[in-house]
């Protein structure tokens, strides 16, 4: 017994070793041209861009949904938009930019509905992507809650490191690039392109998470400490899956109002028709981002923010 | 809780620990962890059939110590009888009750009644076949007087619940099983390694081949009438390569599950694929469930004695109810009876018990008379395999309908080169370890630990970088 359970503990530790040393291998040539590594530019912009600055905090709904030319000319206010994927969690989003706040910016945060349900404000494999192939000093951010979701992802970004299509015959994505970006973080490599067939979402299932409310919170207290405000707003989802989560909905909007947050229009508002929708329910066309900004900075106006 | 599951990753060692490290190897202690792990493996499924399989093993616990402590054959009739009726009356009601309903209202609307019976939703609890004749072996054991009754509950529930055969077999036998539950069981190094193996194996099997084919061979028969002929016959195939590495993987990891735990079940496949005709097929396909029929049904029916006519008889009796025990759809029913077909002339020339042994047993590669016999062997099986996997008469029917046309000689619409790759990988695997008891047994007696562990390693390298999106195995629902 003792000299199996031994074998197998060395045998363990042999793949744990193999497995850490793939983890820590070179970025892959296809990863490095991943959307993941705009982060690089959107913290250049929250380092650079000077004030009056406007932050915006989100998933791809943001990054593809939001015209920040538009608010710039609209708001004379200097829009940085960070969003990236909503797979890095709002966690993450929230401890990566809080360091990054100035006096008297304006924050805005737009989380997709699903972030309020089951594990997703924690992170997914983005995340995971994120810390070993664009940040590795980033994993001290990382809270238990964090790692733990993250473990699923070990073994396949261990072994993407292996994978031939990794090194050669990949091409890049016209759209999930890092060059998809403009000047202020929008996406807008998609803008010029024809809409794309695709599936709503089916109604949200998950249990309700009650830690995004009180992360945000957190967040707000010490963006306000820092002399800058917090609002939140609500995606620009597209109108077949809201109406799917009309329930959830509800109830992210009704939180949202018992906590207290100043909150930028209403759900209804943001839900976006069909033919305004890019390629997933969260993605905009153009058409869609800019009557989603539109909306934003009507909504921004009425509070008075410009 | 899959046996490819993280659950079933952090359950097993668990389970192996405290089975291992029970004070002074305690028998009683041991046995009892054994149960609880196998209860609490079986409600994860789903926790409510657990009362359905308590009532099981009590039944036939029961009426087996009826059945040894009768004095006149005519309560060992009884009580036999009972167990018997009350075990196909819940496998009849949870599996066949809809199938029987709309098959009785589908005759009546051929002879011009109408008639409107309503099915039932009703969820086929897992495993209940496998156990259902778990049980049933059992008490007719008891009653011809083939084995003694045990008397120690929690030794004859974990026989039944014995979790790396609860819910898809080997369908196990008292006489092999009880006697291994019923004695002190000492930790074997050499089995335990053997065991971890053939898990690994199994994985291999199951993650690579099995659910890589499936992607294929799913998107084929869901949309058959799109695809040409000879892209269904690529389907077929994969298929084939599917169940068998979907199973025969199941069936490695449960039996070397039970290895960890010093335990030896019953060998379920023997390279049926390597087969070089329809009777040899079937004494290497499912070998559990063959056995039980040959022992439970042909030879009561009176087997190969009484002429012609009733070796015919019995044959075709026992591969239509093999197929009826798959699943209630005559589907399954054809592909027995279609099964049935192909070994008649075999019966009949009295050519069944030609090839007993592996092929090429004392060669590395086949004579060519061999290598077409396998060929031939193996695509009546995958014409078989056609109707098992149909969704009905009518889909088989018209997707072997559009194998036959002139697209046959057209390049198939699918043609991915890795799954190619693999498949050939692992036939020639198999090919090697085809006298053992599974494909990679004889890494444990030819090689050193480094060339191994590299082995091992490059196959659990292989499982991540080609692991298939994740299916239920098929014969869970069986």
């Amino acid at each position: 017994m003792r000299k199996f359970l031994l074998e197998l503990m060395l045998f363990s530790l042999f793949l744990l070793l193999l497995i850490s040393i793939s983890i820590l291998l070179p970025t892959t040539p296809r990863a490095a041209n991943s959307l993941l590594f705009a982060k690089n530019q959107k913290d250049s912009l929250l380092q650079h861009v000077k004030g009056p600055r406007i932050i915006f905090i989100g998933g791809s709904n943001l990054s593809f949904g939001l015209n920040s030319q538009l608010i710039k000319d609209s708001l004379d206010l200097n829009p940085i938009n960070t969003a990236i994927h909503v797979g890095l969690g709002f966690q993450y989003m929230i401890d990566d930019i809080l360091p990054y706040i100035q006096e008297r910016d304006i924050v805005i945060v737009a989380p997709e509905y699903q972030c309020f349900y089951g594990e997703l404000m924690y992170g997914q494999e983005e995340l995971f992507r994120t810390i070993f192939d664009v940040e590795l000093k980033d994993i001290r951010k990382l809270k238990t809650k964090q790692i733990v979701n993250l473990l699923p992802y070990v073994l396949p970004y261990a072994f993407s490191k292996f994978k031939p299509s990794e090194y050669y015959g990949f091409k890049q994505s016209d759209v999930y690039s890092v060059n998809s970006f403009n000047q202020y973080g929008d996406v807008y490599a998609h803008w010029g392109l024809p809409r794309t067939n695709f599936s709503s979402f089916s109604t949200i299932t998950e249990p309700f998470n009650h830690e995004l409310i009180p992360l945000l919170k957190g967040f707000k207290e010490a963006v306000e400490a820092k002399k800058a405000v917090v609002y939140v707003t609500f995606p620009g989802y597209q109108a077949a899956s809201f109406d799917r989560s009309i329930a959830q909905i509800d109830k992210v909007e009704s939180k949202l109002k018992k906590e207290g947050f100043s909150l930028l229009g209403t759900p209804k508002r943001y839900k976006i028709p069909d033919t305004m929708m890019f390629n997933t329910p969260y993605h905009l066309s153009k058409e869609g981002v800019d009557y989603r900004t539109q909306l934003l900075i009507e909504d921004i106006r009425t509070r008075g923010l410009n | 809780m899959l046996f490819n599951s993280l659950a079933f990753a952090v359950f097993l060692p668990i389970v192996f620990m405290l089975y291992w490290l029970a004070p002074r190897g305690n028998l009683k202690l041991q046995n009892v962890i054994l149960l609880l792990s196998s209860y609490f493996f079986y409600a994860c499924w789903d926790w409510r059939f657990l009362f359905l399989l308590v009532f099981s093993t009590l039944l036939d616990y029961y009426t087996g110590l009826r059945i040894y402590t009768s004095q006149d054959k005519k309560s060992k009739k009884y009580w036999l009888w009972l167990s018997i009726c009350i075990n196909l009356g819940f496998l009849g009601i949870f599996k066949y009750y809809n199938f029987f309903i709309d098959s009785f209202a589908d005759g009546l609307s051929l002879l011009g009644f109408s008639a409107n019976f309503s099915s039932l939703q009703v969820i086929v609890p897992v495993g209940i076949s496998f156990y259902t004749f778990h049980g049933l072996s059992y008490v007719i054991d008891l009653y011809n007087d083939r084995i003694k009754p045990e008397r120690n509950f929690i030794i004859y529930s974990v026989f039944v619940s014995f979790f790396p055969l609860l819910v898809a077999g080997p369908i196990e036998r008292a006489s092999h099983l009880l006697p291994q539950i019923q004695n002190k069981r000492e930790f074997d190094y050499t089995k335990a390694v053997d065991g971890l193996r053939q898990i690994l194996w199994g994985l291999f099997k199951k993650i690579v081949i099995a659910d890589n084919c499936a992607k294929f061979a799913d998107t084929i028969f869901n949309n058959s009438s799109e695809y040409s002929g000879s892209t269904l016959v690529l389907g077929a195939i994969f298929f084939a390569f599917q169940i068998y590495c979907d199973f025969s993987g199941y069936s490695d990891i449960a039996l070397g599950t039970a290895r960890l735990f010093g335990i030896e079940l019953l060998r379920n496949f023997a390279f049926p694929y390597f087969s070089r005709d329809i009777a040899e097929f079937w004494r290497r396909w499912h070998i559990s469930l063959s056995s039980w029929f040959r022992d439970y049904l042909y030879i009561p029916l009176g087997g190969s004695k009484g002429g012609t006519w009733m070796k015919v008889r019995n044959t075709l009796i026992i591969f239509i109810v093999s197929g009826f025990w798959h699943g209630a759809n005559w589907t399954f029913i054809v592909w027995g009876f279609l099964n049935a077909l192909y070994i008649m002339p075999l019966i009949l020339f009295e050519t069944n018990r030609t090839n007993l042994d592996i092929v090429a047993k004392d060669a590395s590669l086949p004579t060519m008379k061999e290598l077409l016999s396998i060929l031939l062997t193996f695509s009546l099986t995958v014409f078989a395999w056609i109707f098992f996997r149909s969704e009905s008469l009518t889909h088989a029917m018209t997707y072997i309908s559009g194998i036959f046309s002139k697209s046959l000689f057209t390049v198939p619409a699918f043609r991915p080169l890795y799954l190619f790759v693999l498949i050939v990988l692992f036939v020639i695997t198999e090919w090697i370890g085809r006298k053992d008891q599974y494909a990679i047994q004889f890494l444990g007696h030819r090689y050193n630990r480094p060339i191994r562990w590299i082995v091992y390693t490059g196959i659990l390298l292989v499982i991540g970088l080609f692991k298939g999106e994740s299916h239920q195995f098929i014969y869970f629902q069986f």
